[in-house]
């Protein structure tokens, strides 16, 4: 022992003070040591303080290792923090615990670079009539039509039919200024004018749709085509289709890509696609973020130096099972999800710092009362083969099938309504 | 503001402590010090605080250069732990790889951090002494370690760090709001310059030019410049918007506390092979695949955004009483340290809140084996392991550890593979296998500390003060928020909150519960007792257990708050000029004219009576304030009932006629009659 002459005198004085002190504080019991504790024969050099092991306690006090409390020190997947049992008397807090996160670190460089054509530009719609390829996967749903009161009497045009896709479950489709998102079985799509004059002035209008699927390796793709929607035939003809190949991120929760962008100052922007959030917030450090929802979502993060984007969304179990299903992934989420990316670059990091991460959540709706919490698993990586697939909601949805239409009635629908 | 070296005379404050011994004040002393046994340290000189024999004993370990209550140290084979023991102002010297307590030191005062120097010196703040001693260690890890030297600071020192250069050791001091720049080798004081209320955590950048420093209040963070001649201080605004009501950006910026906890990031240089990635299409040449990097450059904040509600109106409890909104949402706010801006803009603050939360972070560390985060949290008792990529690096917690309870201290060892946390309330150290995800290996060796026979904290100070920590109680709040969670180590988070009465400041507890009765901004309640349930009542808890025969559980948690030290300034590094200033300041405050002693009996006491001083707002219920005790009344920000005052000087100008005269003062006098509230 080298301690110096003051801070021996110190220990004895300070010995000596607590033997002063008087007052019998009660011994308390030191708690168990785990493996390599102290040994009653491996007495630590004090200076002569008069010690004890381990914290004081109450009568009957208990802490985690003793009765009630979580098991100290196991690794866990976020969870049991609470080790105050008192006298076995639980007061948690009714609220879920949080799961843990599974976090994805990804290099933007790594997402496919690509080059999105724009869209065909208005002015330069044909007039008269078109040639190429006809748009077999368009549908047209006469059902939905409205029929126009022209004043001069005439009705053979509609003000108002819905245009789909089949064959499409994760889609959005324009046409002229109108936007709307496709989903399985031709639903969703935009309402467009039909039947127009032949010889309207704007009787062509720009299309575009774009569809979400599957690709080799686990991955997806985008197919992106763009057409001349025809407002006298209720047609369009294909002009160009473009692939754009995706990567995946967080168990395919999101499909990105780097897209060039003369108005950005890093000369690109990044594009994440989600599935139809309950919840969703984005926000731009230095930059703007847009969210454009629908079965297909779009997220837009700025990537700049010094700045960055975040993007934090909430799915319901079933949405994103659909999704994924759709995707052919096989992970099956059993619980609802929280899901996000996170972009960053400092000054000092020389590329941008990007992660998706997405854990499953118990903690019920802000906007919802009474639903009580689940400890449910996060998406499993990837599910067992021998998996029981999960119960049926208790209510569904029942959404029909859609029914083929007649074959006169999607070749010339308006000659079939007008002998009506 | 700035002051020199050579403008400075230690221990000058004394006066200005006899003075207030003077005033007659019925409010007890500031808190002393538990023993008085240790032997005075030699005053810092250069000879005396050097090593007496360089080159023997622990040396330290890892690249780590900012203080906790806990250090890693290598002797040979042995892998030492110095461990903080702010209860019984002790330093423990525990051997991890042997779960063996090997040597415990006695220590001059209560430590807050200590900080392993580049030659083997130990430097703790002691926050009761306002000083920092140097301790040297022996050759052999069962040797006590030996005071060289003791350095006066601001008061209240806490933080502490070294640049990497292992020149300089940066010094946080939270009652003095300083912040003290020493030469590592000889401890004199370089510069110090006045920074925020409430500074402690601290750290400096890669290179050596610039401190960062947390501030328990006020959603900032400082960054002192600690090369160029100037030494200027900034600050960053490190509040965030709220993303809640369906996780919608409702652009309402929040506010914070608990910035208690610092850490930077560390670059982890890539050395795994390269993974080919197989070709999409055949006939392609495989893509080599290059590892995400690890961010740059960037100060990781743990903290909490505080939403305290529409001052407005008035609400049933305290804060906001839309449910869609959490009142305390845990966030890490990461800063681009080049850019001195924050990244982290926005935080998840909806209703759908989880059980668990980490609502009172106190101690983080980077790894430098993945640049993992890793915070500690009171409350929950847990340690937390955080993806360092994330804007909001909270939201990615990617596991957890449970720990003993009262987690303050953290340090990683140097290859990242095990944490050492201390658990100040339980006086134990966790070790935690890092690498172990699952079985024998993941579990947490715990350690038990020595303490003294007869501590000044009794079993039932250290139940009161778990249960005044603790989250996630039904019993206390329903939206889990803990006693801390408003009154961070027993002060106050300068924030005005909504209530049933209107707007009413948090008041700070610690020193100023002993002889405060009424309580409450009303002089509602004659006993702590009363006042401590009808607070949980307004936060939705269903109150504390009495186990009868046992225990009551109200009766420790009173215990632990009238034991609650306030700060002191005796012995702290003061101006003299400003000693002189306070000296003409309480003059002034016992003058008739002025009147402020009239009621604030004897200067930071109080008559115990209601009085109508015109402060009474439309929001109010009633008007008719009981006098509030000016004890440590310069911590405690913004100030009157609703915080409509945000500095001492607003006040003395505001409140004229109302409350005592001081329109009649010079400038001079105003600042004078602060100088000395200042040190009540």
């Amino acid at each position: 022992m080298r301690a110096s002459r003051g801070s021996l005198a110190a220990a004895a004085a300070l010995s000596i003070g607590l033997a002063a002190c008087g007052g019998a504080a009660p011994q308390a019991k030191a708690p168990e040591v785990a493996a390599g504790g102290t040994s009653a024969a491996q007495k630590p050099k004090t200076g002569g303080l008069e010690l004890v092991k381990g914290a004081p306690k109450l009568p009957g006090e208990t802490n985690g290792e003793e009765g009630g409390g979580d098991e100290l020190g196991r690794a866990m997947n976020v969870a049991p923090a609470q080790q105050l049992g008192i006298f076995g008397a639980s007061e948690a807090s009714p609220h879920g615990r949080r799961e843990a996160v599974k976090t994805e670190p990804f290099r933007l460089a790594d997402l496919p670079r690509v080059e999105i054509p724009e869209p065909l530009p208005p002015a330069q719609a044909p007039i008269v009539s078109t040639e190429g390829e006809p748009a077999k996967d368009l549908f047209v749903d006469w059902d939905s039509a409205l029929r126009s009161t022209s004043m001069i009497g005439r009705q053979e045009g509609y003000t108002s039919v819905r245009v789909s896709l089949r064959g499409h479950h994760l889609a959005r489709i324009r046409i002229g200024n109108n936007e709307g998102t496709v989903t399985a079985g031709a639903a969703g799509g935009v309402y467009v004018v039909c039947r127009v004059a032949e010889d309207s002035v704007r009787r062509f209008v720009t299309a575009r749709w774009e569809s979400l699927g599957p690709a080799p390796g686990g991955e997806a793709a985008l197919s992106i085509v763009d057409a001349w929607f025809d407002m006298h035939t209720c047609k369009a003809t294909i002009v160009r289709r473009t692939r754009v190949p995706l990567k995946a991120l967080a168990g395919g929760i999101f499909y990105g890509y780097r897209e060039a962008c003369a108005a950005c100052s890093t000369g690109e922007r990044v594009t994440f696609l989600s599935p139809n959030p309950q919840h969703i917030a984005s926000a731009g450090v230095g930059g703007e973020a847009t969210t454009t929802l629908g079965t297909l979502t779009r997220v837009v993060l700025p990537v700049r130096k010094g700045g960055g984007g975040s993007l934090v969304v909430r799915y319901s179990s079933g949405v994103l099972r659909d999704w994924l299903t759709a995707l052919g992934r096989s992970e099956s989420p059993e619980a609802d999800v929280v899901a996000g990316i996170d972009i960053a670059q400092s000054v000092e990091d020389a590329e941008p710092i990007a992660v998706a991460y997405a854990s499953s959540t118990a903690a019920p709706l802000a906007s919802t009362k009474g639903r009580p919490p689940s400890h449910r698993p996060i998406i499993r990586h990837p599910a067992p083969a021998t998996s029981v697939p999960p119960p049926p909601p208790k209510n569904p949805i029942k959404i029909p099938k859609p029914q083929p239409l007649p074959k006169s009635e999607l070749a010339d629908p308006f000659l079939l309504r007008s002998r009506q | 503001m700035r002051s020199s070296a050579t403008g400075l005379i230690g221990l000058a404050a004394l006066s200005a402590a006899c003075g207030l011994a003077g005033c007659g004040s019925s409010n007890p002393t500031p808190s002393a010090p538990a023993q008085t046994g240790a032997a005075a340290p030699a005053k810092a000189s250069a000879a005396s605080c050097q090593r007496a024999r360089p080159g023997t004993g622990p040396t330290r370990v890892g690249p780590a250069r900012e203080g906790s209550t806990v250090a890693l140290v290598q002797n040979g084979p042995d892998t030492l732990a110095y461990v903080a023991d702010a209860d019984d102002n002790l330093l423990h010297t525990i051997d991890i790889n042997t779960g063996t307590e090997r040597a415990v030191t006695p220590l001059d005062g209560s430590p807050a951090q200590l900080l392993v120097l580049a030659d083997g010196r130990v430097a703790v703040t002691l926050r009761d002494k306002n000083r920092v001693d140097i301790l040297e260690p022996g050759a052999s890890s069962n040797d006590t370690l030996e005071t060289r030297c003791a350095v006066p600071v601001a008061a209240e020192p806490i933080g502490i760090a070294a640049s990497p250069d292992d020149k300089r050791v940066v010094v946080t001091s939270a009652w003095g709001k300083r912040l003290t720049s020493l030469d590592a080798a000889t401890l004199s004081v370089a510069f110090e310059v006045p920074i925020a209320r409430e500074p402690r955590a601290v750290l400096v950048d890669d290179d050596g030019t610039r401190a960062f420093i947390a501030h328990v209040v006020g959603a900032k963070m400082s960054v002192v410049d600690l090369t160029n001649d100037k030494h200027d201080v900034r600050e960053i605004d490190l509040r965030a918007k709220a993303v809640e009501r369906s996780f919608t950006n409702t652009g309402k910026l929040r506010g914070g506390c608990q910035g208690f906890a610092l850490a930077k990031s560390v670059v982890v240089e890539d050395d795994e092979p390269r993974v080919a990635e197989k070709p999409l299409i055949k006939g392609q040449m495989p893509k080599i695949n290059k590892a995400p990097p690890t961010p740059k450059g960037r100060v990781f904040a743990p903290m909490v955004t505080v939403d305290p509600g529409e001052l407005s109106v008035r609400t049933s409890g305290y804060g906001s009483n839309v449910a869609l909104t959490a009142s305390e949402a845990p966030v890490v706010s990461v800063i681009d340290g080049a850019a001195e801006r924050a990244l982290t803009t926005n935080v998840l603050a909806d209703g759908s809140r989880h059980a668990g939360e980490c609502l009172l972070p106190r101690a983080a560390a980077v790894s430098p084996a993945d640049g993992s985060l890793y915070v500690t949290c009171l409350g929950i008792d847990a340690l937390l392991e955080l993806d360092s990529r994330g804007i909001d690096p909270m939201r990615l917690e990617r596991r957890r550890w449970s720990v003993p309870g009262g987690p303050t201290g953290l340090a990683l060892d140097a290859r990242g593979e095990r944490a050492v946390v201390w658990s100040q309330f339980d006086r134990e150290l966790a070790v935690v296998n890092l690498k172990a995800d699952q079985g024998a290996d993941a579990k947490v060796t715990r350690i038990a500390a020595s303490r003294k026979a007869k501590s000044e904290i009794t079993p039932e100070i250290a139940w009161g003060r778990r249960l005044f920590h603790r989250t996630d109680d039904a019993r206390i709040a329903r939206d889990g928020r803990a006693c801390a969670s408003c009154h961070p180590d027993g002060r106050e988070d300068a924030l005005t909150w909504s209530t049933p009465d209107g707007p009413r400041q948090t008041i700070m507890l610690a020193g100023r519960l002993q002889t405060g009765a009424p309580f409450s901004w009303m002089g509602n309640h004659d006993s702590l007792k009363v006042h401590v349930t009808e607070t949980f009542r307004r936060l939705g808890g269903i109150g504390l257990h009495d186990h009868a025969g046992r225990f009551d559980e109200l009766d420790a948690l009173v215990a632990y708050l009238t034991f609650m030290r306030g700060p002191t300034t005796e012995g702290a590094r003061i101006d003299e000029k400003q000693a002189t200033l306070v000296k003409r300041g309480k003059d002034l405050f016992f003058e008739e004219s002025q009147g402020c002693a009239t009621c604030h009996v004897g200067g930071a006491g109080t008559d115990s009576n209601k009085h109508d001083v015109g402060s009474f707002a439309a929001i109010d219920t009633r008007g008719g304030f009981d006098t509030p005790a000016l004890r440590f009344v310069a911590g405690t920000a913004p100030y009157f009932h609703d915080g409509r005052y945000a500095t001492l000087e607003d006040l003395l100008a505001g409140a004229d006629g109302k409350m005592g005269h001081t329109l009649q003062l010079s400038r001079q006098d105003v600042t004078a009659l602060k100088a000395y509230l200042e040190t009540l």
